[in-house]
């Protein structure tokens, strides 16, 4: 009897374990397909089988059987598990899920006595195995169930793999240390070579993972040595960091390599990616983006105005020829990830003084301890003497360790301080540009398109702090140059004509942002024509600018030039600006208005001519505030400085404005509303304001 | 006898059919066969001063305490000022200025109401739970309407009409 108790105790810990397994897997597999989950659900309901069939009562079994053929019929691909399917298992797990909660004793006469609910159970998982709907067997299962004979020769393969694998780590390291320590280009022939063996290997495994990693690294390290670009030393360490990946790969045993570069994908997939990356972000760099649209679209429109054409077709002209300078480009992404690397590798010693601290406070318990000890042997002085003496000294290591590792926490802290302000001013860098970035190289692009249409022309551009989102970024580039090809073409005159003029013509092109929108202005002084042929001229060129939300004005005044006023709308545009409160209410002012922030005493004494303007009067408040010394915002206009005086000085922001409605625009300077700290937030247009103090 | 105390807890809902009928065929969205005027709408009272108000439930997006607001001298006397929420800046509606009523001063929270198109936020002192409540038989079309819900009288707040204060407000 109590060799039954015994199996009946085993049965229910199995059913304990194997159950919540089923159910899980079952579960998954509903959600995911993995046919892994499959298998294991299987071994489950083996393992309660076999325990079952250990009580030698004939109903244990049956339900556990019909289970273990459905399941191992869908993992073999002949049967479509639905989802009424796994609902009928999990019935049927339930089933064993709810014996553990029984004595041994109602166990047994519960398999014996309900024989109908065990056979309706059974019936119906039957039901789920008709023959009608189980598939005939497929060849691919007939593949997938290797041979012995097969399972050997991939074996043999596997251990191949990692044979050259060792092979060749050893080489790339060598030759990859020796240019690093050299500075001299990686020799290419050795480690294509030992890259040429893993990937041969790999493909005869059956391991694509190590071939595309081997492939990515081969194909980035012919390149640079194809192009003479030299690697860089972020570029170095990602190199060995594959080399070392590969080693680790190495060091498993051969049948357990598969697993292990399953372990690895993530690692392999990133790697190899960033080489890749590094790759089209060179191939992209060469040939210039918008060489297409250059050379076919200046020619004709030059030959008409009498330039020769063999000055034009020395391809002088590509717009992006003056941009050589952003060919470092993708350093920032290399900055970005180096700052991120850094911040994984000081939190490592951080968590390692956390675990010390772990240690200090099992040191401290060992103290209070003592402490006891002291109270039971409060008689007895010389215990307590000696006590006292080890406490101490106890409590001294502690403090200095404590010291120690508040130090180094400290320290590493501040590193990651510091970095994650490199990745946030970089992802503020991607998420807007200057404005003088995008125009770099315009000046001498107006100059070349004036002589080559024998004209004099001068460039000034205002506003190269102005940030323009990036999603703008690439239509500039394209649109900026055009109009100004087509100005100087077509509305400049030759020196000759420019009567009454000077002979340099001046074209003025400005960019500022308002609220939440960027103003682009392109004045000419040129010899005006007909707005409406402007537009039809420019007819492609205003579809793309309305195509892209945004809006062009066109304006022109014969023989005093045309003004063209681009504007777009920027989303997510952060403005930086510092933020003040008047009579309660919050205002900014973007930052690139601001010239310097002082108080009112310093403002009497060092600008006591300057022009000042009260933000309470303008503002309509009426009480005057009573503070000793307010902040005095000094902002830029044409005429000099001009102060602004708030109540209190509240702090810089960034903010992300919304357009203004026709609420908060009854205020006529209040460009757009944003949010800080929980609080609405009026921008001022700084330029409106000045305006209006002075009418 | 014993597996009477098997408890499948762990069978899940299949009921598949509610989710995979359309809406005409499925019995569980039946159309109710009352007509609007008869139906019970849910009511949310609050008060004001002395007031009591009641609003239509469907408009309330939520009730949040009392926020500090932006205040200008050229915004229409109703308007009592913009408060921000949930990164955005809303109007805040003077119901006493626009009702001629008296207000205690020290709203308690502010009720943020929201027709799916524009959110305007009310001051109030306090808000109690919302109740069905028969009220189509008795309103009128003006802003504020007269009910006296078990012996006690409320202003029943047309909140359709200040929307359309509001979007008069927003767009230009």
């Amino acid at each position: 009897m109590s060799n039954i108790e015994q199996h009946i105790e085993n049965f229910k810990e199995t059913c304990r374990r194997h159950c919540d397994i089923i159910e899980t897997c079952l579960l998954d597999y509903e959600k995911y397909r993995i046919a892994e989950l499959l298998a294991n659900t299987a071994n489950s309901i083996n393992q309660i089988r076999l325990s079952a069939k250990k009580l030698s009562v004939d109903n244990a079994a049956i339900i556990a059987d019909a289970m273990l053929k459905v399941v191992s019929l869908a993992k073999e691909n002949r049967l479509d598990l639905l989802p009424n399917d796994i609902d009928l298992i999990l019935r049927a797990n339930d089933f064993y899920y709810s014996i553990i909660q029984f004595s041994a004793y109602e166990i047994l006469e519960l398999l014996n006595s309900e024989f109908a609910i065990i056979s309706e159970i059974a019936a119906e998982l039957q039901s789920i195995a008709a023959p009608q709907r189980i598939k005939k067997v497929q060849s691919t299962v007939v593949k997938s169930e290797t041979t012995s004979d097969e399972q050997q020769s991939k074996g043999i393969l596997l251990e191949k793999f990692k044979y050259a694998i060792v092979r060749s780590v050893s080489t790339i390291e060598q030759v990859l240390e020796q240019s690093e320590t050299q500075k001299e280009a990686i020799d290419v022939v050795p480690i294509s070579q030992a890259l040429n063996t893993i990937k041969g290997a790999a493909i005869s495994a059956g391991v694509s993972k190590a071939f595309d990693l081997a492939d990515a690294m081969g194909d980035f390290i012919r390149f640079l040595a194809e192009n003479n670009v030299p690697i860089n030393p972020y570029q170095m360490d990602l190199l060995l960091s594959c080399n070392r990946l590969f080693k680790e790969i190495a060091a498993t045993s051969a049948i357990a390599i598969i697993d292990k570069i399953k372990d690895y994908s993530d690692y392999i997939d990133t790697y190899s990616d960033f080489l890749r990356s590094f790759l089209t972000e060179q191939e992209h760099l060469q040939p210039t983006p918008s060489a297409k649209l250059a050379s076919d679209e200046i020619v004709p429109l030059i030959s008409t105005v009498g330039a020769s054409s063999d000055a034009a077709s020395d391809g002088k002209l590509y717009y992006f020829g003056y941009k050589s300078s952003q060919l470092n480009d993708y350093s920032k992404y290399n900055r970005l990830l180096d700052a991120t690397i850094n911040i994984i590798s000081n939190i490592v010693p951080i968590s390692s003084s956390i675990n010390n601290l772990k240690s200090l406070k099992s040191l401290i318990r060992q103290i209070q301890l003592d402490n006891n000890n002291i109270l039971y042997n409060i008689t007895n002085t010389e215990v307590l003497t000696e006590i006292a003496m080890n406490n101490a000294k106890k409590l001294e290591e502690i403090i200095s360790q404590l010291d120690f590792h508040f130090a180094t926490a400290d320290e590493f802290l501040q590193n990651i301080k510091n970095r994650i302000n490199t990745i946030y001013n970089g992802l503020y860098n991607f998420r807007s540009v200057a404005f003088g970035d995008v125009v770099r190289g315009y000046n001498e692009l107006a100059n070349d398109l004036a002589r080559y249409s024998s004209k004099n022309v001068n460039l000034k551009i205002t506003g190269r702090f102005v940030r323009v989102g990036s999603e703008l970024y690439t239509l500039l580039e394209i649109l900026l140059p055009q109009l100004l090809r087509d100005i100087i073409i077509n509305n400049i005159e030759p020196p000759n004509l420019r009567k009454g003029k000077p002979e340099v013509a001046e074209i003025s092109l400005s960019a500022r942002t308002l609220s939440s929108k960027l103003l682009i202005e392109i004045i000419d002084d040129g010899k005006g024509v007909d707005a409406s042929a402007i537009s039809a001229r420019l007819e492609g060129l205003i579809n793309l600018i309305s195509n892209n939300s945004g809006r062009i004005d066109i304006s022109s005044e014969p023989n005093f030039g045309t003004k063209l006023s681009i504007s777009f709308n920027m989303n997510y545009v952060l403005l930086k600006s510092l933020v003040f409160e008047v009579a309660g209410n919050l205002y900014a002012v973007q930052l690139l208005n601001c010239e310097a922030l002082i108080d009112e005493k310093t403002f009497h004494k060092q600008h006591s001519n300057a022009k000042s303007i009260d933000m309470r009067k303008i503002l309509g408040v009426e009480a005057e505030y009573i503070g000793k010394n307010k902040p005095v915002l000094l902002v830029n206009d044409f005429n000099g400085n001009i102060a602004l005086i708030f109540d209190k000085f509240v702090g810089e922001a960034e903010l992300v404005p919304t357009p203004a409605n026709k609420l908060v625009s009854v205020t006529p300077f209040i460009a757009a509303s944003s949010v800080y700290n929980n609080k609405p937030v009026m921008i001022i247009d700084v330029q409106k304001l000045l305006n209006i103090s002075v009418n | 006898m014993a597996v009477r105390k098997i408890k499948y807890y762990k069978r899940r809902f299949t009921d598949n059919d509610f989710f995979k009928s359309d809406l005409s065929a499925n019995k569980y969205f039946e159309q109710s066969h009352l007509s609007s005027l008869n139906r019970k709408v849910s009511l949310l009272p609050f008060k004001i001063g002395n007031i009591n108000f009641v609003a239509n439930s469907k408009f309330v997006e939520i009730v949040i305490p009392s926020r500090e607001k932006y205040t200008n001298q050229s915004f229409p006397k109703w308007i009592s000022g913009l408060i921000a929420y949930e990164g955005t800046i809303l109007p805040v509606v003077d119901l006493p200025q626009l009702g001629n009523f008296r207000s205690s001063g020290e709203p308690f929270c502010t009720i943020i109401f929201s027709d799916g198109a524009f959110r305007f936020g009310i001051e109030a002192d306090f808000v109690r739970f919302p109740f069905a409540h028969n009220a189509f038989s008795s309103i009128d079309a003006s802003l504020f309407s007269t009910l006296k819900i078990q012996q006690r009288d409320y202003y029943f707040l047309n909140i359709e009409m200040i929307f359309e204060l509001i979007r008069e407000l927003e767009f230009e």
